[in-house]
């Protein structure tokens, strides 16, 4: 485990809003290793989702900094770079547009992608997501489960290294849920893909290699969970 | 999906929407092009109808512009004629009046020089004979007043018979009546008084000595000698018409800048109930320059649309004007491509700016932010 290569670093990352009276998160230090699985949990409130728009440069933090392969990210530019070459992100609602096919809201990943073989790209993924017979629906068609598998094609078309999934399966019932996530573990093995989920499952938690707590914006536990690593 | 692609299917989700801001500037670059052409229009017309009546030279008063307040007295005439290469003096006086009715009637005297009477062309009936109460009219102000040959109409507190049509070609021309001078100075008391001699100069005189001629006649007589472009410069210097035409480019500039904050308003708008998606395309790895470019494509859509929109509104409008009595009896329309590069020329950088506005809000949020946007 100790020789897998750092991937993501959080270091002593701290988010406050409504000018420091709420605090979000004070002095996180976070380390991902390449292709590990991690699960994020702790109370509503906590600072999860926070913690995560700040890994994907979604948000700033206040103080910290935050490094990729050992090197600090930081302005917009180089951010949104590092989200298209590398980064996925899966969230609660499945921020779908819903005049847009379900293979339209996947090929918005690759535009202004140079050509190549775009179709091919989307039809594979849409076809590992078991989405190929539906995919020219519009999202209204579509069930939540199908939803969201529609989401994740889009955030993983371009062959992240790390997938973030903010409650992936928060809005689903509990056949869909486990659907979805047997579907992001897979691709997660298949590819050797990082994954953070944040979740309120412990069922889901589980099947993570690493299970990190969070209480009132602070890493109170990091330990394995009952994955095993690989 | 490319931008482009992805840009229309984002219009087309709010279709009236677009439909009418497209709408909107097309009006306003509508309005723009028809009221600079009204402007050019007015200052052609004069020139186009002057050449049409005489080719010759135009002898006005000094330093006066409003050609109905030209006086110059008759006795002029007998000492143009005595200048040395004036062929031919002819006379004519211009009154603006109006029928009982209240339609504007502009009626030109002609003097009774068979030469002059000879370039009135006649479509039917025939010319008035001196001394009578007699009038031809131009075909269009024979519409106007409802009026044929054998018809009586007031004019001056005055009965007048129409005796023909005249056959001029443009539109100036087409709204003059016509009548023998002598009548119309009576009618108008303005006895012995013209408002302009027409000259014409020996022929197979050079230019030079065109020239020398005509600085002769203006130091010896104290007036102005000018050729039918000239005149129509000057009349077109007139102060309403001055007005006219600050007017026309003011309301043309407004209107532009209003058709461009209407794109400006709509895009605003689209962009702030987007906000989540545009927070949700950053999060799936668009960069700024995408986001812009999707932007700016949408307003470039709009704005594009609506300038060739208003190319045809302009054009339309253009000959609605014509078909107006009061603007149409005075000013021909011919609507030319010079007439939509002011107004494309002012929009297009307009459009620009209301649509990189929008664009630069689009992308001035964190993600983050844009994301938990409700
Ligand atoms: N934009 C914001 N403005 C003000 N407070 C915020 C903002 N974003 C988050 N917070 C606060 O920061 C704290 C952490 O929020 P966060 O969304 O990270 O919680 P969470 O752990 O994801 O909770 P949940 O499990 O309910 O999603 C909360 O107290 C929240 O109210
Ligand atoms: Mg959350």
């Amino acid at each position: 485990m100790t020789d897998r290569q750092a991937l993501l670093g959080l270091e002593n990352i701290s988010r406050s809003f409504d000018r420091g009276r709420i605090r979000a998160l004070s002095g996180v230090n976070l380390a991902l290793r390449m292709g590990e699985s991690v699960a994020l949990v702790g109370r509503s409130g906590s600072g999860k989702s926070c913690l995560l728009n700040i890994a994907s440069g979604l948000d700033r933090p206040d103080e910290g900094r935050v490094l990729w392969k050992g090197l600090e990210v930081t302005g917009r530019r180089r951010w949104a770079a590092l989200r298209h070459s590398s980064i996925g992100i899966v969230f609660q609602e499945f921020h779908l547009l819903p005049t847009l096919t379900g293979r339209q809201n996947v090929e918005l990943a690759l535009v202004g992608e140079p050509g190549g073989d775009i179709r091919g790209r989307v039809d594979r993924i849409l076809e590992q997501v078991g989405l190929t017979e539906m995919a020219d629906r519009l999202p209204g068609e579509l069930s939540g489960g199908e939803r969201q598998r529609v989401a994740l094609a889009r955030a993983l078309v371009r062959e992240p290294e790390l997938l973030f999934a903010d409650e992936p399966t928060g809005n689903l019932d509990s056949v869909n849920a486990d659907a979805v996530a047997s579907l992001m573990f897979d691709l997660h093995r298949q590819r050797r893909m990082a994954l953070v989920i944040v979740t309120h499952d412990p069922s889901l938690a589980r099947q993570c290699e690493r299970i990190v707590t969070i209480v009132d914006g602070r890493v109170s536990d990091d330990r394995p969970g009952g994955a095993r690593t690989a | 999906m490319t931008l482009t692609k992805f840009a229309y299917s984002n219009l087309m989700r709010r279709p009236a929407r677009t439909l009418l801001t497209i709408l909107g500037i097309a009006l306003a670059i509508g309005t723009a092009v028809a009221l600079l052409a009204l402007g050019r229009g007015i200052h052609e017309s004069l020139a186009d109808g002057f050449t049409e009546r005489s080719s010759e030279l135009l002898v006005t008063p000094r330093n006066v512009v409003d050609i109905t307040a030209m006086r110059l007295p008759e006795t002029l005439g007998a000492g143009l004629a005595a200048i040395e290469g004036v062929a031919d003096v002819s006379s004519e006086l211009y009154v603006f009046t109006s029928t009982l009715e209240g339609d504007h009637v502009a009626v030109a005297g002609v003097s009774d020089s068979p030469s002059k009477w000879a370039t009135v062309p006649i479509a039917s009936g025939r010319r008035p004979v001196i001394g009578r109460a007699e009038i031809m009219l131009g075909d269009v102000i024979a519409q106007t007043l409802g009026a044929k040959i054998g018809d009586r109409i007031e004019l001056l507190d005055q009965e007048f018979e129409v005796v023909g049509i005249t056959a001029y070609g443009t539109a100036l021309n087409r709204g003059v009546a016509v009548m023998p001078l002598k009548v119309l100075q009576e009618a108008s008391l303005r006895l012995n008084q013209v408002s302009t001699y027409s000259i014409r100069l020996d022929a197979g005189l050079s230019q030079i000595q065109q020239q020398e001629i005509r600085k002769k006649i203006e130091q010896q007589l104290s007036v102005v000698v000018s050729d039918m472009q000239e005149i129509a410069d000057r009349l077109s210097g007139d102060r309403n018409i001055t007005i006219l035409k600050a007017i026309s480019r003011a309301i043309s500039i407004v209107a532009v800048v209003m058709g461009a904050l209407n794109l400006l308003a709509t895009l605003l708008l689209s962009v702030q109930e987007r906000t989540r998606e545009i927070g949700m395309l950053c999060a799936i790895g668009w960069n700024d320059r995408l986001v812009v470019s999707l932007i700016m494509i949408e307003g470039l859509f709009i704005g594009v649309l609506g300038c060739a929109g208003g190319v045809l509104v302009g054009i339309g409008a253009s000959s609605l004007f014509s078909s107006i009595p009061a603007i149409g009896d005075i000013i021909s329309f011919t609507p030319r491509l010079s007439d939509l590069v002011l107004p494309l020329a002012f929009a297009v950088p307009l459009c620009i700016v209301g649509a990189a506005y929008p664009a630069w809000r689009a992308v001035s949020m964190l993600p983050a932010e844009a994301l938990r946007h409700v």
